[in-house]
């Protein structure tokens, strides 16, 4: 099945149906994805500016890291089923918005990064990482997240 | 001359910067993200340190840290929120006034402010106390929950703004 009859399916879904006909259904879902992101964005900004060793530099990394994987997780969880329900009103819309694909783009390297800097911080139980490599993930991540929250807001206006 | 507040959205709403960005098809939309942006960031930090206060995340840092570290982030966001949000307030100053959700953000966000500045001025002036506890005392927690409550109540006013038209 190609991503378009994928597309076409959900449009046809009796879920798309119920959201579109709602005035509220679609608000109070994208208040909800409104809120994740907050949360999300809160957890990777603390992490990413920690491996920058812009705040809490005396703290160990991957203690952080580790501590605030399951908000990350959580806020990511609320995020992907608001937003797949906030398709589910405009279904074509999207699949045809420059804006949507982008976000998508960005989204999944995004979400690797993360969960790739965590993995690799929380494992080695060495010292704390603060290498150049480390320091180009987490500004990389910072610029792709950064990236998914303007592409999302775009989608609106294209 | 006294001016009724109607009268000043009124006047704000017709200045001619306001009228142009009001009409800008490009400039209003970019000051709209920046705004949403900026109260992500507002909202995100804001939320660490109260979910900290909670005993949720960073339990083993401790809370003068975590708060003296991320709201000077908070604080840019703010300063990024309160600008966008006065320009988009202009444009649309006349639409704004009548608005119910504008009328409750602002209630809501004038308790936002006021909820850290009891916090600072109270609570806060013993962290030395319980500045490692995983869990603080029950005011600071109370503290963190309507911060919690109040700022996310900001977000879905704000977003409604837009549907009462």
């Amino acid at each position: 099945m190609s991503l378009l009859h994928l597309f076409h399916w959900y449009d046809h879904t009796a879920l798309a149906a119920v959201m579109r006909k709602s005035t509220w259904a679609f608000a109070v879902v994208e208040m909800i994805h409104l809120i994740g992101l907050a949360l999300l964005g809160g957890a990777v900004l603390i992490v990413n500016l920690r491996l920058f060793g812009v705040i809490l530099r005396e703290r160990p990394a991957d203690r952080i890291a580790r501590d605030l994987l399951p908000l990350l997780v959580a806020s990511m969880a609320v995020l992907t089923v608001t937003g797949i329900l906030m398709v589910s009103e405009e279904t074509m819309k999207c699949y045809h918005s420059t804006a949507f694909r982008l976000k998508l783009l960005l989204f999944v390297p995004a979400l690797l990064l993360s969960l790739g800097t965590h993995r690799k911080l929380t494992r080695s139980g060495g010292p704390p990482h603060s290498g150049r490599a480390m320091k180009l993930a987490a500004g990389l991540s910072l610029v792709l997240w950064l990236g998914v929250g303007v592409a999302g807001r775009a989608i609106g206006y294209l | 001359m006294s001016l009724s507040l109607f009268e000043f959205c009124q006047w704000l709403n017709d200045t001619g910067p306001a009228t142009a960005l009001r009409e800008s098809t490009i400039v209003f939309p970019i000051v709209e993200s920046i705004h949403t942006l900026a109260i992500t960031l507002v909202v995100g930090t804001v939320a660490m340190v109260d979910l900290r206060l909670l005993g949720i995340v960073l339990k083993k840092e401790p809370v003068s840290k975590v708060a003296g570290q991320i709201l000077p982030l908070t604080w840019v966001g703010f300063g990024v929120m309160l600008v966008s949000g006065l320009m988009l307030f202009a444009a649309e100053a006349e639409k704004c006034y009548h608005n119910p959700a504008f009328r409750l953000k602002l209630i809501l966000l004038a308790l936002a402010g006021l909820n850290p500045l009891v916090f600072h001025f109270t609570i806060f002036r013993s962290v030395d106390r319980w500045d490692e506890a995983p869990r603080t005392p029950g005011r600071a927690r109370l503290a963190a929950v309507l911060s919690l409550t109040l700022w996310s109540g900001i977000i879905v006013a704000g977003r409604a703004i837009a549907y009462f038209k």
